[in-house]
């Protein structure tokens, strides 16, 4: 599976109009992408930010050349469901809607029909194919992540975007959770950025970004820190 | 799930207590407004179907009238249908009885107040309806499709086949003068014009036609004999006097209004609550891209689901329970808003109106809960951090009664002001329902007051009188006879099914001399000091107050004994003591304030004597009584009086009153002028003593009258079941 145009992100922001920072992350598709930093250094209101959740007091997020933050507020909820995918911390499951349900709903938000085979592929690759019309309440921690990353991937997005996936979870879990998500970049391509301030998951990144004090102070990678 | 608003159905289901209470809230009100709506169209179909039945469904009619006018009305293009009657001719029957014939042509059967029991209305000449009590009457009792000779109204004897039975008419039984129609060619009229034959010609007009503004036209062809059926046009809204129709309108929106203000506070309440809690939820579907006009959809969806369930069940047992309440209500033998058989109407477009007020009701009231569930931001839902909804706290140190009461005063104080708006809410909810209450009892007590007005009247299953001929008036010296004797009313008493007979007595009227001592100040000042003439008596300043007086067998003074504040209700005891009962407190009509009172007429207490005249103030013929017990109210209509003081006597108490009074007799008494106006007749004849136990059942009152004796009649008996 291949993504028809090759992802990129651009990312400017602030969390004050004084300490104003420019990120530039061209990201290849399919890489792996970790941000890491202390608490409290920024890493959730960067990702925030390049989700369109949040509101930037000035700069630009560009995802696909798109400006997320030039689009209206109705626009921005379509752009996301489209193109964005988030793995929360909390998994942030909707409690009514069993696995299968909550995996197709972004699909089902945007008005299209999911693609049943590539859930039912999905779903099993997940290892959930038990769990299908369970509700989330009826599942473990690690399987309501799970859930929540064959939400993120269902409906194909140009990139996921995952808040400290592991850190609700136990490391065994978290570890399954790791390798999925690894497996969604090799097997679909997909370009996942992670926050994390485990140093094991930033291990396992194709590319690392350290954030400090709202600053972006290093790239493994070596790439362009303004 | 085929889309996300499914997303709606799945919480209400989660929510399974919540969404019950809610859809059974909804259910409430459109079942209160479909009742308010049906019960204000019912009364208005049943105003309509009365005044019909009374008075006739013409529009316009004229007495005296020629043929011509008939056919000018056949022919008028406003004019769908006009009929003519001809007032007929008497046939004497036995027993004193009689039957009047009138002629009426096809359309004059349709809009006069001729009421089919069986059968059919005569359609060909030689055919006849007779009301039913009459038919028997008649030579050799001929039945339907019998066969009786009639006199014609042009004096000519004909015989008839009797095609149709009529309904009975109170009036024309108590009257002993039954009525018979016989059918007339319309054609026949008009071409044997005989002016003078008692000729009416009614109408009605062509629908849509607008009545009002036609009216004179059609007065100028007759003017002195035109009419209008005016109770009809104005319940038609097709006059100038449209306060019926509008004071229902008035009424009956008032109380939709409040019921869809409280529907809103409900639901709204509901919804915000669930909204609320799910503020999470919904931002967490935007996260994964839902639009606000999404999260507002869903948001209506569930409130359009709520109403999808609520509002038919609310239709269903609004009317079904309509329905019930007026059945037990006629079941336990009350006259709904004093209509005999009130039947419920359904139209249809007060159910689709209630419907749709409803489903408004609940859109409007899911409003303000989707804006807010639209407007949720999503980076609050995933911080997670807890608290979505920021109540705002303000640091506001008010005083508070609450902080009086200790620590826990204090804490609900602080609670209150931390969750104001729902705060608000709940004191509006709390608002409403109480506003609810007592417009509902207030208006309940008032459109009810009929009903509810406590009298064994409304237990009485049916009553047997008549009428009294001049030729029975005891001022002209022969008594009437009592309509029934005791055998009979034992036979009736026998009878499987009754319970027990009144019997009912005609009185005469006669004034209470009260010391104005025990008048009731506050009674005087809103009725005006003139109200009441003054007089003296004994040296004594005295009012002269006029007394309803009334006379109770055994039976009706048993069911006075609830009602008993002070004293004996006991028959032989009052007798004993020349006591009588009386109710002093009155409900005066005030017309400067148009409102009527509740309020004691006079102070009078058990064991007063009693001075009342049963003579006319200028030749007195006094009594004096003692009070022997103080009832409430009493036990048969009328329950209060307005202006009269309520005096209840036993057979032996009135006998004693009215040996050897006569109104006529009046030669030796004097009037009031000069001195005591008492004077004890002593020697007397007992001309009167027949008179006791004689009471016209429907008696006029009189307020002040000059006259006294002036009714008499049979006696009637009552029969409750």
């Amino acid at each position: 599976m291949k993504l028809p145009d090759s992802p990129s992100l651009t990312a400017k922001t602030a969390r004050s109009s004084k300490r104003s920072k420019t990120y530039r992350s061209p990201s290849p598709q399919g890489e792996f992408v970790a941000i890491v930093g202390a608490s409290g250094s920024g890493k959730s209101t960067l990702l925030h930010l390049l989700g369109g959740l949040d509101r930037p007091t000035g700069g630009a997020v560009r995802i696909d050349g798109e400006d997320l933050y030039a689009l209206k507020e109705s626009q921005r909820a379509v752009f996301r469901r489209r193109k964005i995918g988030f793995i929360f911390q909390s998994y942030n499951l909707i409690p009514v809607l069993n696995v299968e349900e909550n995996i197709t709903l972004p699909l089902l938000l945007d008005h299209r029909q999911p693609d049943r085979a590539y859930v039912s592929e999905l779903i099993d690759t997940l290892g959930l194919g038990e769990r299908r019309k369970h509700l989330p309440s009826e599942l473990s921690g690690g399987q309501q992540q799970r859930v929540a990353i064959g939400r993120a991937l269902a409906y194909r997005p140009a990139i996921v975007l995952a808040d400290e996936p592991t850190g609700n979870l136990d490391s065994a879990n978290g570890r399954e959770v790791l390798e999925l998500l690894k497996l969604a970049v090799r097997q679909f391509h997909q370009t996942v950025v992670i926050i994390s301030h485990d140093m094991n998951v930033a291990a396992e990144a194709d590319r690392v970004l350290r954030m400090q004090d709202g600053k972006l102070v290093s790239d493994s990678r070596g790439g362009v820190v303004q | 799930m085929n889309g996300y608003g499914a997303l709606a159905g799945k919480y209400l289901k989660q929510q399974k207590r919540r969404t019950v209470l809610t859809i059974v809230g909804i259910l409430l009100s459109v079942a209160l407004i479909s009742a308010l709506g049906t019960m204000g169209q019912s009364m208005k179909d049943n105003m309509v179907d009365k005044t019909i039945y009374d008075y006739g469904a013409y529009h316009i009619g004229y007495g005296d009238a020629t043929p011509e006018l008939l056919e000018t009305l056949q022919h008028h293009a406003l004019i769908k249908q006009a009929g003519a009657i001809r007032k007929g001719e008497v046939t004497s029957l036995a027993k004193g009885y009689k039957l009047e014939l009138a002629e009426a042509t096809t359309a004059g059967f349709e809009l006069a107040p001729i009421h089919l029991l069986k059968g059919r209305f005569p359609s060909a000449a030689g055919e006849a309806v007779v009301e039913e009590w009459a038919l028997a009457q008649l030579p050799g009792a001929p039945g339907l499709g019998g066969k009786t000779e009639l006199v014609k109204p042009d004096g000519t004897k004909q015989a008839y086949t009797i095609v149709g039975v009529l309904n009975n008419q109170r009036l024309n039984m108590t009257y002993g003068t039954g009525a018979a129609y016989a059918w007339m060619d319309d054609a026949a009229v008009l071409a044997d014009a005989v002016p003078g034959t008692n000729l009416s010609v009614a109408a009605v007009f062509k629908r849509g036609v607008d009545i009002s503004s036609h009216l004179p036209e059609f007065e100028k062809l007759s003017p002195k004999t035109f009419g209008t059926n005016a109770q009809l046009l104005a319940l038609k809204g097709e006059t100038s006097d449209k306060s019926v129709n509008l004071s229902l309108i008035i009424i009956f929106s008032v109380l939709i209004g409040l019921v869809v203000l409280s529907t809103i506070a409900v639901i709204y309440n509901a919804f915000n609550i669930a909204v609320l809690e799910r503020m999470r939820h919904f931002g967490l579907l935007r996260t994964i891209g839902a639009t606000p006009s999404q999260l507002r959809g869903i948001v209506f969806r569930e409130a359009g689901l709520l109403a999808l369930y609520g509002i038919p069940a609310g239709l269903l047992i609004g009317c079904g329970g309509l329905w019930l309440v007026l059945e037990a209500m006629s079941a336990a033998g009350f006259n709904i808003l004093t209509f005999d058989g009130f039947k419920l109407t359904l139209h249809a477009w007060i159910l689709v109106g209630s419907a749709i007020v409803g489903l408004l009701a609940v859109m409007l009231a899911a409003w303000l809960p989707a804006l807010k569930a639209s407007r949720v931001s999503p980076v609050d839902a995933v911080r997670g951090t807890g608290n979505i909804v920021r109540d705002s706290y303000k640091r506001v140190r008010l005083p508070s009664v609450l902080r009086l009461v200790g620590i826990e005063g204090d804490m609900a104080s602080k609670n209150i002001r931390r969750n104001r708006s729902k705060f608000r809410i709940t004191a509006f909810s709390i608002v409403v329902s109480i506003t609810l209450f007592i417009v509902f009892h207030y208006f309940a007590q008032e459109a009810f007051k009929v009903v509810v007005d406590d009298s064994r009247d409304d237990q009485v299953a049916y009553q047997l009188l008549s009428a009294f001929t001049q030729a029975e008036d005891v001022r002209l010296g022969s008594p009437a006879q009592d309509l029934l004797d005791a055998k009979t009313i034992a036979d009736i008493e026998a009878l499987p099914g009754v319970e027990r007979v009144y019997r009912r007595y005609m009185m005469p009227d006669a004034q209470a001399y009260l010391p104005s001592a025990v008048l009731n100040r506050d009674y005087l000042s809103r009725l005006g000091e003139d109200v009441f003439a003054k007089s003296t008596l004994g040296g004594e300043e005295i009012r002269i107050v006029p007394a309803y007086t009334t006379l109770y067998d055994e039976e009706r003074m048993k069911q006075a004994e609830p009602y008993l504040i002070a004293g004996t209700a006991d028959p032989a005891k009052l007798s004993e003591t020349n006591g009588v009962l009386i109710v002093q407190k009155v409900k005066p009509y005030i017309q400067a304030e148009d409102k009527k009172y509740n309020m004691e007429l006079a102070s009078l207490a058990v064991g007063d004597k009693l001075s009342l005249n049963f003579g006319t103030q200028e030749q007195p013929l006094m009594r004096e009584v003692r009070v022997g017990g103080i009832l409430s109210q009493a036990p048969f209509s009328p329950t209060t009086l307005g202006t009269e003081l309520y005096v209840i006597g036993t057979k032996t108490t009135y006998a004693a009153l009215l040996k050897g009074g006569s109104g006529r007799d009046g030669a030796e008494r004097h009037g009031p002028a000069g001195g005591s106006i008492l004077r004890w007749p002593t020697a007397r004849t007992a001309r009167r003593s027949s008179r006791r136990c004689k009471r016209l059942p429907t008696r006029t009152r009189r307020f002040a009258s000059s006259t006294s004796w002036k009714n008499s009649g049979r006696g009637a008996s009552s029969i409750s079941r």
